[in-house]
């Protein structure tokens, strides 16, 4: 496929914390104008799967340190936001596993009931209730469920963004947010 | 856009709005190379996360969801499936399918602008030779569904004109990308194959189109090919799904709809048909996802009537989701039940449906291909199964072809005896999935591969 759908970072992010080449002149002014742009909507979103601010942060950060070590080695500096964003949900992952809330096979991992953004007073278009109950339901669902809907919702990635960020396939990424959305409806018992 | 997309977009884009523009601290780009870990080290790992329990009890143990009156050709701990070399399993399937391996979804514009067009792909099943390439019709055109009568070597591709949306530049290269979505009606074209393998040109199908607005969601040929059958959702309120059947050399159109209620669709997300055909001609399954139940129904296409409501429910198969409670299935106490895609075995006595199904403790997951019977909805024979140890990751399983009587499938399936590997536990396992033939306990891969990640519409045999 020609989309900028193929940047697929390593999962593991220890191996992108050792020592590499030096990035070369001007990526320091790439990064920074990259992180600029996008930073704000890549900490939301990985506080969306984290549920905490300071991690989101922290993620968001070592995912454009990783870039920048790794700038000279990336072919087309037109694929630097997906492998930015596949970073950050990497780092997202790695989080949750390293601190134990994704345990394999535990229900409800991830967005655990302590961790759930809290309402902020100021958005009041729906109500503390209803979003309490769309977060509820989405902390129920599968991870990787949580993440399609969340990059599909939230980002409004196409399928094969999506596709790219998560390391599947576009059809993985269709019937996945199926299902998704299928397990929201009964969570919240509307027809989805 | 459905009231619970919106729901869902709504309260993410609220909820992410906790965290303001002034929040965003200052790149750290210090810590060049190594030192780079620095502020790592110093992020505070995410409180206040309570260890979930999951309050599993034996006594949780209900209902039966599949019955135990299993056929079982395996057992768990071993894959069921021995691979084999290319063999008679092959020639027992269908000489040829038909592809669609890139249906430009999104493509780069200027690949667009320099004439890019789909091709739908005519291959050999025993050596996966390439034997056509067959381009839309008019310029612009992209095939979005086929099926086949392979029997008789009729294939039927659905197309429809697409146009850029969301054109955008990206990058640092200023790239202009962008996004074909189908518009306008939808249109069907024929094609057909020879038994020595000589692909005709493409020829419209003397049907009307699909309306400008309707969402195909299933097709599907008779065996004799005589008759298409096309799902779509109705076009304005109340919308709901509507099934309509072609008699092709006739002319004859009947439609079946169902005011508001769920779509006729399968559950991979529209990658399958959500449509198949019994031999007789006149029985056709439509399946439904439904409150986390997916049902298929039975429809006489032969008997009075305009409603679909009038059809038999003939399998219902609940997925539990991350349930909490365990139900015997497959000859073991599972957690959940999923599935995917559901065909109608020609003879008409069965629906065979790929199935997975999960344990918690001890985490195991179990991929099948479970036979129901379509006049009972309980299970009769599992032609294939394997476990291993990790959650399900989610990849699709399917099946996509079965000879009359469901002892002989053509399959979308982990390749069996290959070791799982396991990424992250949140994300379960990654394996190779591949299409293949599946005959009793043998299984053997096709020599020819389509590439899953281009795919958007599974083959058609």
């Amino acid at each position: 496929m020609d989309s900028d759908a193929t940047v697929h970072p390593g999962r593991v992010s220890g191996r992108e914390t050792q020592p590499g080449p030096q990035p070369p002149p001007g990526a320091d002014t790439s990064v920074t104008a990259l992180y600029q742009a996008h930073a704000l909507g890549l900490i939301r979103f990985a506080y969306l799967l984290l549920g905490e601010r300071q991690a989101a942060e922290d993620v968001v950060q070592e995912a454009f340190a990783g870039l920048y070590r790794r700038w000279a080695k990336l072919s087309d500096p037109g694929r630097a936001l997906p492998y930015v964003r596949s970073s950050v949900l990497n780092g997202c992952r790695s989080q949750l596993r390293r601190h134990g809330r994704a345990a394999a096979g535990l229900p409800g991992t991830g967005l655990a009931d302590g961790a759930l953004p809290m309402v902020s007073a100021e958005s009041a278009v729906l109500s503390a209730e209803q979003r309490r109950q769309v977060l509820h339901a989405l902390q129920q669902l599968p991870p990787r469920q949580r993440e399609v809907l969340v990059l599909r919702f939230y980002l409004d990635l196409s399928e094969p963004e999506i596709a790219a960020a998560m390391g599947i396939g576009p059809s993985t990424v269709r019937s996945t947010a199926h299902r998704a959305l299928g397990a929201m409806g009964r969570l919240l018992e509307e027809p989805s | 856009m459905s009231t619970l997309d919106d729901r869902v977009r709504r309260v993410l884009r609220e909820t992410a709005e906790d965290i303001s523009p002034l929040d965003v601290p200052p790149l750290r780009l210090a810590g060049r190379g190594p030192a780079g870990r620095g502020w790592l080290a110093r992020g505070r790992p995410p409180g206040g996360w309570p260890a979930w329990l999951a309050p599993l009890a034996a006594a949780a143990a209900v209902a039966a969801v599949l019955a135990a009156t299993l056929a079982l050709t395996g057992g768990p701990g071993r894959p069921a499936h021995h691979q084999t070399g290319p063999d008679a399993l092959l020639a027992s399937a269908p000489r040829y399918f038909i592809v669609l391996p890139d249906t430009g979804r999104t493509r780069r514009l200027d690949r667009i602008k320099q004439g890019w067009q789909q091709h739908a792909e005519i291959l050999a099943t025993a050596t996966g030779r390439i034997l056509a390439r067959i381009a839309p019709p008019r310029l612009g055109d992209v095939f979005i569904m086929v099926a086949a009568a392979s029997d008789v070597g009729r294939y039927v591709l659905a197309a429809q004109h697409t146009v850029v949306q969301r054109e955008r530049t990206v990058g640092y290269l200023k790239q202009k990308v962008g996004y074909l979505k189908p518009v306008g009606p939808i249109r069907f074209y024929q094609l057909q194959i020879s038994s020595s393998g000589r692909v005709s040109a493409l020829s419209p199908v003397p049907v009307p189109a699909l309306p400008a607005g309707a969402e195909l969601s299933g097709l599907a040929l008779t065996p004799d090919g005589r008759r298409l059958a096309m799902a779509s959702r109705a076009v304005g309120p109340p919308g709901g799904p509507e099934i309509r059947v072609d008699t092709l050399a006739t002319g004859a159109q009947r439609v079946w709809t169902w005011p508001g209620a769920q779509p006729v669709e399968e559950s991979l997300g529209g990658t399958g048909s959500a449509l198949s055909w019994a031999a007789d001609d006149r029985t056709l399954a439509f399946a439904r996802l439904i409150d986390g139940r997916y049902k298929v129904r039975l429809l006489d296409t032969a008997a009075p009537g305009r409603s679909l409501v009038g059809s038999r429910p003939a399998l219902s198969v609940n997925w539990s989701g991350r349930d909490n409670r365990r139900r015997f299935s497959h000859g073991r106490a599972v957690n959940n039940t999923d599935t995917f895609g559901a065909l109608l075995t020609p003879d008409g006595s069965k629906i065979v449906v790929a199935t997975v199904t999960q344990s918690f403790h001890p985490l195991t997951s179990e991929f099948a291909f479970t036979e129901f019977s379509a006049r009972t909805g309980k299970v009769v024979a599992v032609l294939g199964r394997w476990w291993f140890t990790h959650r399900w990751p989610e990849q699709d399983q399917a099946v996509l072809w079965t000879n009359a009587n469901g002892s002989t499938l053509l399959v979308l399936a982990h390749r069996p005896g290959v070791t799982i590997k396991a990424t992250t536990p949140d994300a379960g396992a990654v394996f190779p999935i591949e299409f293949g033939v599946l005959h009793g306990g043998r299984y053997t891969p096709l020599p020819s591969q389509p590439r899953l990640g281009q795919l958007s519409v599974f083959p058609a045999w």
